[in-house]
């Protein structure tokens, strides 16, 4: 018998290959019992043991070191001695326990019988012969004296337990007391051997939060064991660390130890947001199943598509839930970012989640260029086109790049569309809208001519510099880092050169007499100016004129603008460019938003972004797939044409490196994944469970819609409103600034602000209402209605008062009380601050106070309580002196007069409010 | 090896359970294992170590009596069969098992289908190499089966008297390809979902029975009633497809594929043994 | 080793040699192929004398190792390689490209060449009706059992082997060569860039632009004729090559009308296949029609080819 192989060498072979897959069995169970985790989860054990005892023992150490511990701890020995000599209270505590007991004997006897009863009790209901009834009957008989018989016995030991306890705990009191003391002392010291008992038991495993109703499985904190242990754990953390660094150990055994570190801010953050119900990867990002750390961080996951977020961007992740508040406490960056989209008009061109609410005139943040024509020359406008951060510095108007031949184009069509020619229509183009409402222009008064020096003055005074500024004079600055809400750009223009770019002196003239009369569609208030002030302005604004360089600026002669083909081109280039997006310009109102909705960027996948030549750059400079986004977006920011010589449109913000990171932190917040994690095709998740939106949140609603208000119209530019803003400030005298907004709508009746934001002079005809003794104004600004509205809103929003508030009857104050309150008012001094009546020039204008007289219809009564035991509450820094100062002993306020009403400082409040309530409003004609 | 021809006597002596051999030596601890009662009550022959003991080897044993008892020569070498049928069988196998055990962790929903496929890779132990293999072994089953088609044509084995059995060949090829192909969408991925819709957007062309084909249209077909709807149980890969694709995977085709499994081996064993030259 | 023929086979009788021709012809086959499978059958019984060697341990033992040897290489991808799990599904995101599993590739790649209902019903379909028929068109099913015979098969060697290699051809390019919408991509061209596929076709030989529901009789004109000569070739291949032409008529007359006229069919699709993708690159019938990159040959309102 032939054989083709032979066995031997088949036997050799049937070896070799059975232990090389013996071998690759051994690597896989290895491998699936050694996971990746595994070390963090041994070195954080092993760590935290060492941690908690460390605790023990300082809690223990301090607790020796407590003079009042031992004491007490010697008293209840003490306590506890005598009472042992106590042979009654040895007897009574015996006698407990033997009556417990007993009674717990009954009891269970008890329980027993009663069952069997009821069983009877139940079958002779469900019996259906009459026997079976009977039979039941007579056990139930035979059967009730036994209960009757435990019964009373259980009710006696029990009267007699109560009466033994009694005495026994009257005799125990005292050092019941001293053990709860005691026990209240040594909770520190339970929870550190709590820890340290746990600590020792814990062993290696999977740990996962899951919230199915988010389809949340985050397995994160299977590494990052620390996330919710307290800062000492840190601490201890970084001593290893430091140790770890000194020793010069491998980088992946220190990685570990970062990775075990507590989460930054806990009480602040997981108080209102939970970690086992948001679990991480709702705000972080990442991949929550996973358990291994790049799969899970995903930061080089293609197919994953919410990757971790970068810590820098990290607050995009509040963002993705907080779309409507532009402020956001805890989140500075993802604040500035979202202000900032706002402010610089990135809207315009971009829609975006969150900003759909912007109110309709304040849509395009320039401004309208209804009469532009009218206003300045075809060569400024030219040179403001080609490079408008030449002129100044600090405009959010954007530079385009523009040729020379499309900058005159556009020259070319704004003046072809706002120039009034008198009296004949201008010939119609065949390409453009037949023609767009024109508005004529009139100018009502002549410039009479004034004294630039005192218009100085008045610019410094009225409150311009809140907007505009001026080299040498002033301009909006920043009260506090990082509260501007612009940044380092300005509202209004810069007016330092103001007077070589008007060139007729009557339109500056007019425009500040009142510029809503020029344009209906101005941004600029109503400052009520007095002819004598606008002309005085006026000549100062013209004395502001561009230097003389020995460089004059060159350009194309000017070509001829009436030509049809210009003027044609220059609205194509509008079209294209986008600058209705940001300006009114008459003939464009059938224009959309060139830009692309930016409501779901935070989605976008890298590899759909068009890197254009720089691509190389930028995947070289991006250690990991998903920054490739990054880059590109922040990139796009700060450079936008770089990517290719043709066929972009965005322009040149001329934005700074920490603007544009806060900016891309609010585009990355931009998302259309409702909480970013495992979102199933085919099941709708609960989106709006925790997504702030506006349709689910009216409060919301009403800050988002507040906000845009408050800073469209740039009321932070005087105002401090939510903290933010009051450029304006750090030019004024200390009690010469606009007040702070801090708690408005609680402080003032919500009808007199209706009225006062109508007209702040509330028909008196003067300037300064509350505060006689300002200088800066408050200008009128021409609110409709439903702006007036929403402001009130908003202030009473922020304030977590009825978005509606109620209507009621005046309050009447108590007489008694007026009595008392006149006394208070007299002896704590107020008027001293408040004036009554024409400020007296001698006094200090830093240490005056809102007139009382118009309390009555201007305050709410409630608030003028609260506002008195605490005013550093409402407004911190406020020069309104603190009365009654804060008790924290007896969780009361003091009262500097303790006769009257024994002393009760809420109830001397009250008085004073009821007095302040009486004053009379002065008569119109009288009125400050 | 080569041994006389044993006397009934002797063989008696060589299948008793002895710790001695027959010439007085010690045996070996592998080979009391396998002369131990319980192993022999296992098989129904002694270890093989003669002629014919080897032949009752194949003959007495379910799977082994598959072969022959003895063949060609030349028909055993791997140069010759490149041993893809065999494999392609081995494969076969091992899909079902794999296939077995990822069907404890896996619900055909859109719901759960791709979350599950997660969990097999991070969490079920050893679920990312179940998975693994049984995604590989699907890859590597095609690659057999088309090898051995392409060695069967060279090597003429599919000539008289072996026609039908090469037709039945080639409906275990295209059953291969439909097993892997309704395997494919079932992690209900972007992977799966687009390849799949891919490959079933050409159903819509086909020739009468599709909207898309030639004289479709004219036959009243629609989006909804012709044979791609008819494969997905929808107008587009959703919720039904993903069952349908599950069912078919996981049991219609096994089925099928293991009946024409079935006839493929026994017309091999009945059109001539494996194929040699004649 | 010597060869050990037992008692009892030799002494098995052995059943009398049907003279050929005697036994009933199954229907439908060529006297050849009756033949062979007698001979066949008098092979297998000859064989059964021959050197032999035993199933165990020769085939099952190396079956065996074989599979272990599988095995462990499944083992070692699938330790070192994971297969893959993109993004959820997400009917409303179409990646680019959306790529068919590999072994479809062949058949998306056509799709470039063909309509779909071709590229995508008719070709697989005749490639498996195609596979199915080989043995029932065999003209010589005597040549070569058994073993590795290019002497006597070149034709079905190098038709057989020349379609495998384009199946993986096609495979190859739509695997490697393919990005974005469906565009070549070389291996070290830039992914991140897409490339835009604008290309103008021409509807058919007569017209680039092309009316509505139109007929091009110049293409069907043209496919109709080639195919009728190719279909006829041994009726006229006489008169250009004699040997060639009886050849042809032999092999004609071997198949018989049916069986001829299917391999015909198959085998003009199967050279139509490279003819239409090298029209449609625009660079066939060389040197005519060079660079016209031509989308259908036939046009009809119903249906294009």
């Amino acid at each position: 018998m032939d054989q083709l192989y032979s066995t031997r060498r088949l036997n050799q072979i049937f070896v070799a290959l059975n232990l090389t897959a013996l071998a690759l069995i051994l690597i896989t169970i290895y491998k699936d019992q050694r996971p990746e985790w595994y070390p963090y989860q041994t070195t954080y054990i092993q760590l935290f043991r060492q941690y908690a005892q460390q605790e023990l023992n300082r809690v223990q150490k301090e607790l020796q070191g407590d003079a009042e511990y031992q004491q007490l701890k010697k008293q209840l020995q003490e306590v506890s001695a005598k009472l042992n000599a106590n042979p009654r209270y040895k007897e009574l505590s015996q006698e407990v326990a033997r009556l417990n007991e007993e009674l717990k004997k009954v009891q269970t006897q008890l329980s027993e019988v009663r069952l069997d009863y009821l069983h009877y009790e139940d079958e002779y209901f469900w019996a259906r012969s009459q026997s079976a009834k009977e039979r039941y009957r007579r056990l139930m008989q035979q059967l009730k004296p036994t209960v009757d018989k435990l019964t009373a016995q259980m009710e006696d030991i029990q009267a007699r337990l109560l009466k033994v306890t009694e005495e026994f705990n009257a005799l125990d009191k005292e050092r019941q007391e001293l053990q709860k003391k005691l026990s209240e002392k040594e909770f520190a010291l339970q929870v550190a051997q709590a820890s340290l008992e746990s600590a020792q038991k814990a062993k290696p495993k999977i740990q996962q939060i899951h919230n199915p109703e988010l389809h949340l499985v985050d397995r994160c904190t299977t590494c990052h064991m620390g996330y919710d242990k307290p800062e000492s754990w840190g601490e201890f953390l970084k001593e290893r660390i430091a140790q770890l660094e000194k020793r010069k150990a491998p980088k992946a055994q220190i990685d570990i130890l970062k990775a075990l570190m507590p989460h930054p801010r806990q009480q602040e953050l997981f108080a209102k947001h939970p970690v086992s119900k948001f679990g991480c990867t709702s705000c972080h990002g990442g991949q929550g199943v996973a358990l291994k750390k790049d799969v899970a961080h995903a930061y080089n996951e293609k197919f994953w598509e919410t990757p971790m977020l970068p810590i820098k961007y990290v607050e995009a992740g509040c963002g993705k839930c907080h779309r409507y508040e532009m402020t956001l406490a805890g989140a500075p960056k993802l604040s500035r970012g979202k202000q900032l989209y706002y402010m610089l008009g990135c809207f315009g061109c971009h829609d975006a989640k969150g900003y759909e609410d912007v109110p309709e005139d304040l849509q395009k943040i320039g401004p309208s260029l209804t009469h532009i024509a009218t206003k300045t020359s075809p060569e400024w406008l030219f040179r403001w086109l080609k490079n408008p951060h030449a002129w100044s510095p600090n405009t959010r108007m954007p530079m385009f790049y523009l040729r020379d031949d499309e900058a005159w184009a556009l020259v070319a069509y704004l003046r072809h569309a706002t120039e009034v020619v008198q009296g004949e229509a201008k010939p119609q183009l065949i390409d453009l809208e037949p023609h767009y409402g024109k508005q004529p222009l009139r100018l009502t008064k002549r410039y009479p001519g004034g004294d630039p020096k005192r218009g100085r003055q008045l610019v410094q005074q009225v409150g311009c510099l809140g907007c505009h500024r001026i080299d040498g004079v002033g301009g909006p600055q920043e009260r506090e880092k990082g509260k501007r809400v612009l940044s380092d750009k300005d509202f209004g223009p810069n007016l330092s050169k103001v007077g070589s770019k008007i060139t007729d002196p009557n339109w500056l003239f007019n425009w500040l007499l009142n510029p809503k009369a020029i344009d209906p569609e101005a941004k600029m208030p109503n400052l009520r100016l007095s002819d004598q002030e606008a002309a005085d302005i006026t000549a100062f604004l013209l004395t502001l004129r561009e230097q003389p360089t020995a460089r004059p600026v060159a350009f194309t002669p000017t070509p001829q603008l009436d030509n049809p083909e210009l003027i044609d081109k220059g609205f194509r280039l509008i079209a294209n460019y986008g600058c209705a997006g940001c300006h009114n310009i008459p003939g464009t109102e059938k224009l959309t938003k060139i830009g692309k909705n930016l409501s779901d960027e935070a989605d976008l996948d890298p590899h759909l972004i068009d890197f254009g030549r720089r691509v190389h750059e930028i995947f070289e400079k991006a250690p990991t797939y998903w920054d490739r986004k990054y880059i590109w977006l922040r990139e796009k920011i700060i450079r936008p044409r770089s990517f290719r010589e043709e066929g972009l449109r965005m322009p040149d913000l001329n934005i700074s490196e920490e603007d544009a990171d806060a900016l891309l932190i609010a585009i990355l917040s931009f998302t259309k994944r409702e909480m970013a994690t495992l979102k199933v095709t085919g099941t709708e998740l609960p989106q709006t469970l925790y997504v702030r939106d506006r349709a689910n949140d009216p409060r919301i609603a009403t800050i988002s819609a507040g906000q845009k208000l408050a800073f469209g119209y740039n009321c932070v530019g005087c105002h401090i409103v939510e903290g933010y803003g009051g450029d304006i400030w750090p030019l004024l005298e200390d009690g010469m600034q606009p007040p702070n907004l801090q708690s408005e709508g609680y402080r003032v009746n919500h009808d007199w602000l209706f009225r006062f934001l109508h007209d702040p002079t509330m028909g008196s005809g003067r300037q300064h209402y509350i505060r006689p003794w300002l200088k800066v104004r408050m200008p009128t600004f021409g609110f409709k209605d439903e702006e007036v509205n929403t402001f009130i809103r908003y202030f009473g929003a922020l304030d977590n008062r009825p978005i509606f508030q109620e209507f009621r009857t005046p309050y009447r104050p108590n007489p008694a009380m007026v009595a008392v309150g006149k006394k208070l008012y007299d002896a704590l001094q107020c008027m001293a601050c408040h004036p009554t009546g024409p400020v007296q020039p001698d006094v200090d204008v830093a240490q005056l106070a809102p007139n009382l007289q118009l309390a009555r219809e201007r305050l709410q009564p409630e608030w003028i309580v609260d506002w008195l035991l605490d005013p550093q509450k409402f407004q911190p820094g406020t020069r309104m002196p603190t009365f009654f100062p804060y008790n924290e002993q007896t969780g009361k306020h003091d009262s500097p007069m303790p006769d009257i009403f024994g002393g009760d400082a809420r109830k001397q409040a009250e008085a004073l409010r009821d007095y302040l309530l009486t004053l009379s409003p002065p008569a119109m004609a009288q009125r400050p | 090896m080569s041994e006389e021809r044993q006397t009934p006597e002797q063989i008696e002596q060589a299948q008793r359970p002895t710790a001695r051999t027959t010439d007085g030596q010690k045996e070996s601890l592998l080979m009391r294992i396998i002369n131990s009662h319980f192993v022999r009550s296992i098989y129904r022959t002694p270890w093989p170590v003669d002629r014919r003991s080897r032949i009752m080897t194949v003959l007495n044993s379910l799977v082994l009596h598959l072969h022959p008892t003895r063949i060609p020569r030349h028909a055993v070498k791997v140069s010759y069969t490149w041993c893809m049928g065999g494999l392609s069988f081995y494969l076969m196998l091992l899909l079902t098992i794999t296939g077995i055990l990822l069907m404890f962790y896996y619900r055909p929903s859109p719901e759960h289908a791709y979350w599950d496929v997660k969990y097999l890779m991070n969490d079920v132990p050893f679920g990312r190499i179940l998975r693994n293999m049984h995604r590989w072994a699907a890859h590597a089953m095609l690659i057999t089966v088309w090898l051995h088609m392409l060695r069967v044509f060279l090597t003429g084995s599919y000539k008289p008297p072996r026609e039908f059995n090469w037709v039945i060949g080639v409906n275990l090829l295209v059953l291969t390809m439909l097993l892997s192909f309704t395997g494919y969408l079932l992690p209900w991925d972007q992977l799966a979902m687009w390849a799949v819709t891919v490959g079933t957007n050409m159903a819509r062309a086909t020739p009468f029975l599709g909207h898309e084909g030639p004289f479709g249209p004219q036959l009243g077909m629609t989006p909804y009633n012709d044979v791609r709807f008819a494969l997905l149980g929808g107008s587009i890969v959703g919720e039904n497809a993903l069952i349908r694709f599950y069912v078919w995977h996981c049991l219609g085709f096994p089925f099928i594929h293991a009946c024409l499994m079935a006839i493929h081996f026994w017309r091999v064993r009945k059109d001539g043994g494996i194929s040699g030259p004649l | 080793m010597a060869e050990q023929v037992p008692e009892q086979e030799q002494r098995r009788p052995q059943p009398p040699a049907r003279p050929a021709g005697q036994r009933p012809a199954r229907r439908g086959m060529t006297e050849e192929q009756v033949q062979a499978t007698q001979v066949a059958a008098e092979r297998k019984r000859e064989a059964m004398e021959e050197g032999k060697v035993l199933t165990w341990p020769d085939l099952v033992y190396a079956e065996f190792l074989s599979a272990v040897f599988l095995t462990v290489v499944l083992f070692v991808v699938s330790l070192v390689f994971d297969a893959p799990l993109e993004e959820p599904s997400n009917p409303n995101k179409t990646p680019i490209p959306s790529r068919a599993p590999w072994y479809f590739l062949g058949l998306q790649e056509m799709l470039v060449y063909f309509d779909p209902w071709i590229a995508g019903v008719l070709l697989p379909g005749m490639i498996i009706v195609g596979l199915m028929v080989i043995p029932y068109v065999d003209t010589k099913p005597t040549v070569g059992i058994g073993r590795y015979s290019w002497k006597g098969r070149e034709w079905q060697y190098i038709f057989f082997i020349g379609g495998f290699a384009l199946w993986l051809l096609l495979i190859a390019i739509g695997q490697f060569f393919r990005w974005g919408p469906w565009a070549i991509y070389m291996p070290w061209e830039p992914r991140e860039h897409i490339k835009v596929v604008a290309e103008h076709l021409w509807w058919c030989p007569l017209h680039k632009d092309p009316p509505a529901n139109m007929f091009c009789p110049f293409g069907f004109l043209v496919y109709a004729v080639l195919n009728g000569l190719m279909f006829t070739y041994p009726f006229w291949l006489r008169f250009v090559h004699k040997d060639w032409g009886e050849r042809a008529m032999n092999y004609y007359r071997q198949l018989g009308l049916v069986r001829y006229l299917i391999v015909m069919f198959f085998v003009s699709w199967t050279l139509f296949l490279p003819i239409k993708m090298a029209m449609r690159l625009g660079v066939f019938p060389f040197p005519f029609f060079w660079g016209v990159r031509l989308k259908y040959l036939v046009v009809t309102p119903w249906f294009n080819i």
